[in-house]
């Protein structure tokens, strides 16, 4: 605790950890005494170059691909190639300003998953019938289970290690809410075949409203990483003293589990029985 | 209370309730809550245009049902992430279902709302072409203005802009319709 705090009457500095209840100096009681710094509005922290031009790269990326995915679908094949690219430039960009070693952890997890889907982009490439067909397994478990959990873990590092704003810290919730839906509809899929949803009429109109609700949470997305990337926690500099909790149990990594096993049988009890119910 | 706080109304909302102890997105809850009346709002009048037009609009009370427990499970996850402890966060998860089932009841209200509005609208101007097609057909006896000005006695020919003119003679008038 560094917050320094003055008696009222003189002006004198008092230690924090003394329980005094007179001032040393002017003799005054400090019963009404109120900390300095609760007056104090919280420091506004003013964001480097490098973390402005990482959070304008991801802005722009992930804005961009909703726009052509709606307005141009043809241009995604080219696109695709370069949004994971250009994300994990911003990300090698954010590397300047790391605060601890969890911080470079989560940024390179962040990087290699990135990367990764670098890699999908050659999975069309490798028949089913042929000897290499298990690839297309493996990169459906890395994509649909592995990818999301160990992004959930790197940005509850980042959200563990780094002194946060409130508000920023929620943005950071939206983020990792976006790596839980990527595994709920992952496992979805895996309970639910791609027959069942269309014969259930998870289709139009309803994919209009989901489409929406989609597109908004996508808006979401690209303000969040807007908002994470020019946080203090990429604003250096490095320390390597501090001590960093690595520990993957905690609410976040909880969550990502509980979140999709309440959800999924839930939607599977409303699919297989409401119906009848609805109906009576 | 300014415009921000009216447009984010759930946060500021939790706010008052629990002033520390969330610190939650400003918008999500907000969106989510504004898109299942959206739902709603889509159900009746989706339903309606369905029975009335023909339309492919209807949408199941099952994918109803399913959305909002999709959007309850995204806002429990952030309750647990945002509220220090457990009992705001089950608080805040019942409170956020609570206005997910109200947006829906407003949603569906609103959407009867618009479909009588637009009716009565459709309703009013109808009668007004009705009413102006009439004055101009039922009444063929009277005064008329023809295409140079002249006002002249005589009486319209029905469904043309042709008066037989008490003189004997033939006109043609600028306003068919008598308006």
């Amino acid at each position: 605790m560094n917050e320094q705090r003055f008696c009222p009457h003189c002006g004198e500095r008092i230690a924090l950890d003394t329980e005094q209840q007179y001032c040393m100096f002017c003799g005054e009681p400090l019963v009404d005494f109120v900390p300095q710094a609760a007056f104090e509005p919280e420091p506004s922290y003013k964001p480097k170059w490098w973390q402005t031009l990482a959070a304008t790269l991801f802005f722009s990326v992930m804005i961009g691909q909703l726009l052509l995915e709606t307005l141009y679908p043809e241009s995604l094949g080219l696109f695709g190639f370069f949004i994971p690219l250009i994300m994990a430039i911003g990300f090698g960009i954010l590397l300047n300003g790391i605060k601890n070693r969890a911080t470079f952890v989560a940024l390179i997890i962040i990087i290699v998953i990135d990367l990764l889907f670098l890699l999908f982009i050659f999975l069309p490439a490798i028949p089913v019938y042929s000897s290499w067909a298990w690839m297309n397994d493996l990169f459906l478990v890395i994509r649909n289970f592995i990818i999301p959990l160990s992004s959930v873990y790197a940005l509850a590092l980042i959200a563990r290690n780094n002194v946060l704003t409130g508000s920023c810290r929620a943005w950071l919730h939206i983020l990792i809410l976006g790596d839980i839906l990527a595994l709920f509809w992952s496992t979805l899929n895996f309970w639910f075949p791609q027959d069942d949803f269309i014969s259930i009429g998870w289709t139009y109109p309803f994919a209009y409203i989901f489409m929406f609700n989609n597109t908004l949470l996508r808006v979401l997305f690209a303000c969040s990483w807007w908002v994470v990337a020019r946080s203090k926690a990429f604003g250096g500099p490095y320390n390597k003293e501090t001590s960093c909790d690595f520990s993957p149990l905690n609410k976040y990594m909880a969550m990502t589990v509980i979140a999709p096993a309440i959800l999924i049988p839930l939607m599977l009890l409303i699919f297989n029985y409401a119906e009848e119910l609805i109906n009576l | 209370m300014d415009i921000q706080d009216k447009i984010t109304f759930f946060y500021t909302i939790e706010e008052k309730l629990w002033d520390k102890k969330v610190e939650a997105n400003k918008y999500f809850a907000t969106l989510c809550i504004l898109c299942v009346a959206l739902l709603g709002a889509w159900h009746t009048a989706g339903s309606f245009l369905n029975s009335a037009l023909d339309w492919n609009t209807e949408i199941s009370m099952l994918n109803a049902l399913t959305f909002i427990v999709y959007l309850w499970g995204l806002n429990i996850a952030e309750s647990v992430f945002s509220c220090k402890d457990i009992k705001t966060a089950t608080l805040r998860s019942l409170l956020i279902f609570a206005s997910f089932v109200a947006g829906y009841i407003a949603g569906v209200i609103l959407g009867v709302i618009v479909i009588i509005v637009v009716c009565i609208i459709l309703f009013i101007l109808g009668c007004y072409f009705v009413l102006g097609m009439l004055s101009g057909s039922l009444k063929p006896k009277g005064k008329w203005k023809t295409d140079d000005g002249d006002i002249i006695n005589g009486e319209k020919e029905w469904g043309s802009d042709i008066v037989h003119g008490d003189d004997g003679q033939d006109y043609k008038i600028k306003d068919p319709w008598g308006m």
